[in-house]
């Protein structure tokens, strides 16, 4: 018992500092309390914003947003992926795309995004799957590949059909690689939601943060900073649960959080 | 011999000439990459009759496994002959079982889903497929493991599941590619005195690849001695030790004159395929 706590302390203690940290900075008026605020003013701003429910709006309509973008990622993302590592026509198709596009911020596409979709939800969903298709179609296409190929022998040896190989020795071959893919956008489609609302938007967390911002109201744009953290983290923690069920034979090792 | 002709679907009923269920003649293999080829086979010829257990050794890079891969039907050949049972080979199919050096268990099921999942592809009920997987689990002395997953298994226990797996659906020819090569000393020579006991109750039909001249000749009817690359048949040496062999035969004067006499003839070709890394 005593060392469980003990463990968890051990884990988990660079969060204490971190906010001790931050309330020592925000006490002593080393950084300006308007700019910083103390961590008491934060949970109070968050306190009001969920009483008022302007939080729990806001991040609704965040949410929505992010996962739409992210669903139709993992859709395409993952027949994408697939099928470029299955056919060679679909590899010479798509692969100078996704090698040239990989490491370029599509984000920067965004007023183009709006002149085309509009200011209104459209655009932000198509910007948030760009984004995440990315690493989710890398992931799948490298995790296809990267199949042993005696898994793949030993199960024609049998007299599997090619169909059968796809969905029993393929699928849960590349599913360790494309869940990493899943792990890498999920973060990615808040970042993407956060940014593009911030940008001529009157709903969502992004506008919620900015108009605080704008009117100086900084303990109630932390608390909406503060509200897409809890979120983010959530959500991967819920991942990662979903991952170690799914995948329970690949325990751990490349997947940080498994405990 | 009719009767072992009709069991697999696909082939034949063709009888193989005198007692032959395998008859490979001049096979050719030819690696090409580009510019680069690489010969690997060059017109090896081989008979193995029903129920012999032939033992293949080379140096290292002589195309043993490649001649396997080949007559598994996972890769193709440029030139030859390959008659199972009578019919040419086309393709991989479960005639030929195949123990691969690296297991190939699949780690997302279980020892028995390992073993089942053989049978599942080929239609079998799932009643009949868990009582024949659960038959041959208790064959290689595995039946307590039967929901343990390969990652909590030893190398020795991951390999005996793999051979009840090729065991399970019954090929008229087992194909092993140095099985025990990733074990060490000790499990490998349990190993061995275990598939020898198996063999002894299932007579199967074994063409069986090692780096190992003991393993070899405690296994086999048989040595064939590939030459080093590109592989052509250097020597033959029939093993006529009594079976059943129980451990310690190798201790006794016949083993050692087989010994040598395939070690002498390996030797050469050992020394010459150094010579080409020079
Ligand atoms: N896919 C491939 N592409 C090109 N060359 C290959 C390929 N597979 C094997 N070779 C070459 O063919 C030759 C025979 O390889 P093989 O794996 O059959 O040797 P081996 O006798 O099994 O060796 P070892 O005892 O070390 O396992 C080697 O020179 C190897 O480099
Ligand atoms: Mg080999």
């Amino acid at each position: 018992m005593a060392d469980a706590v003990l463990r968890s302390l051990a884990r988990w203690y660079s969060v204490p500092l971190v906010l001790a940290v931050w309330e020592l900075l925000a006490r002593t008026g080393a950084v300006s309390r308007r700019l910083m605020p103390s961590l008491v003013e934060i949970a109070l701003a968050v306190w009001d914003a969920i009483a008022s429910g302007d939080l729990l709006f806001h991040a609704g309509i965040s949410l929505g947003r992010a996962f739409a973008g992210y669903a139709l990622a993992i859709i395409f993302g993952i027949l994408l992926g697939v099928a470029m590592a299955r056919s060679r026509a679909f590899d010479a198709l798509f692969e100078p795309i996704f090698s040239f596009g990989y490491p370029v911020p599509k984000i920067a596409l965004y007023p183009i995004f709006i002149f085309v979709f509009g200011f209104g939800n459209l655009s932000k969903v198509m910007m948030i799957f760009l984004e995440c298709l990315y690493p989710i179609t890398v992931n799948a296409f490298y995790g296809m590949r990267g199949i042993d190929r005696v898994h793949v022998w030993a199960a024609h040896n049998m007299g599997a059909s090619e169909r059968q190989i796809f969905w029993r020795v393929l699928l849960p071959g590349a599913a360790p690689a494309i869940f990493a893919g899943l792990r890498i956008a999920l973060p990615i489609s808040l970042i993407v939601v956060i940014i593009t609302e911030m940008i001529g938007e009157s709903r969502g967390l992004g506008y919620f943060i900015s108009y605080a911002s704008a009117s100086f109201e900084y303990s109630t744009a932390f608390a909406g900073v503060a509200a897409v953290a809890v979120i983010g983290f959530t959500l991967d923690r819920a991942l990662v649960w979903l991952r170690n069920r799914l995948i329970f034979w690949e325990r751990g090792a490349a997947f940080i959080g498994a405990a | 011999m009719a009767a072992g002709a009709m069991r697999e679907s696909g082939f034949g009923t063709l009888g193989g000439a005198g007692g032959a269920l395998l008859e490979v003649r001049d096979l050719e293999k030819t690696f090409r990459r580009g510019a680069r080829t690489v010969q690997a086979i060059d017109r090896f010829s081989l008979t193995v009759s029903e129920g012999e257990f032939v033992a293949i050794v080379g140096p290292s890079g002589c195309g043993k496994s490649t001649f396997l891969h080949i007559l598994g039907g996972f890769e193709p050949h440029d030139g030859g002959t390959m008659l199972l049972n009578g019919a040419p080979v086309r393709g991989p199919g479960p005639d030929r079982g195949m123990l691969f050096q690296e297991f190939a268990l699949y780690p997302w099921r279980s020892v028995i889903g390992n073993v089942a999942w053989a049978l599942e592809v080929q239609g079998k009920p799932k009643a009949e497929r868990i009582a024949i997987a659960e038959r041959y689990l208790k064959l290689v002395g595995l039946s307590q493991f039967r929901d343990a997953y390969p990652a909590e298994l030893s190398g020795g226990m991951k390999q005996r599941v793999a051979l009840a797996r090729v065991l399970a659906f019954e090929p008229r020819i087992l194909l092993m590619d140095e099985p025990f090569g990733a074990l060490d000393a000790q499990t490998r020579e349990l190993m061995q005195e275990e598939l020898n006991a198996i063999w002894q109750q299932t007579r199967n039909t074994v063409l069986f690849v090692t780096h190992d001249i003991d393993e070899a000749i405690y296994l086999a009817d048989r040595v064939i001695v590939f030459t080093a690359r590109p592989g052509r048949l250097k020597d033959e040496i029939r093993v006529k030790l009594e079976r059943p062999r129980r451990i310690d035969v190798k201790k006794t004067a016949a083993y050692m004159g087989y010994r040598n006499r395939v070690w002498d003839s390996l030797r050469e070709e050992v020394l010459k395929a150094r010579e080409e890394f020079r």
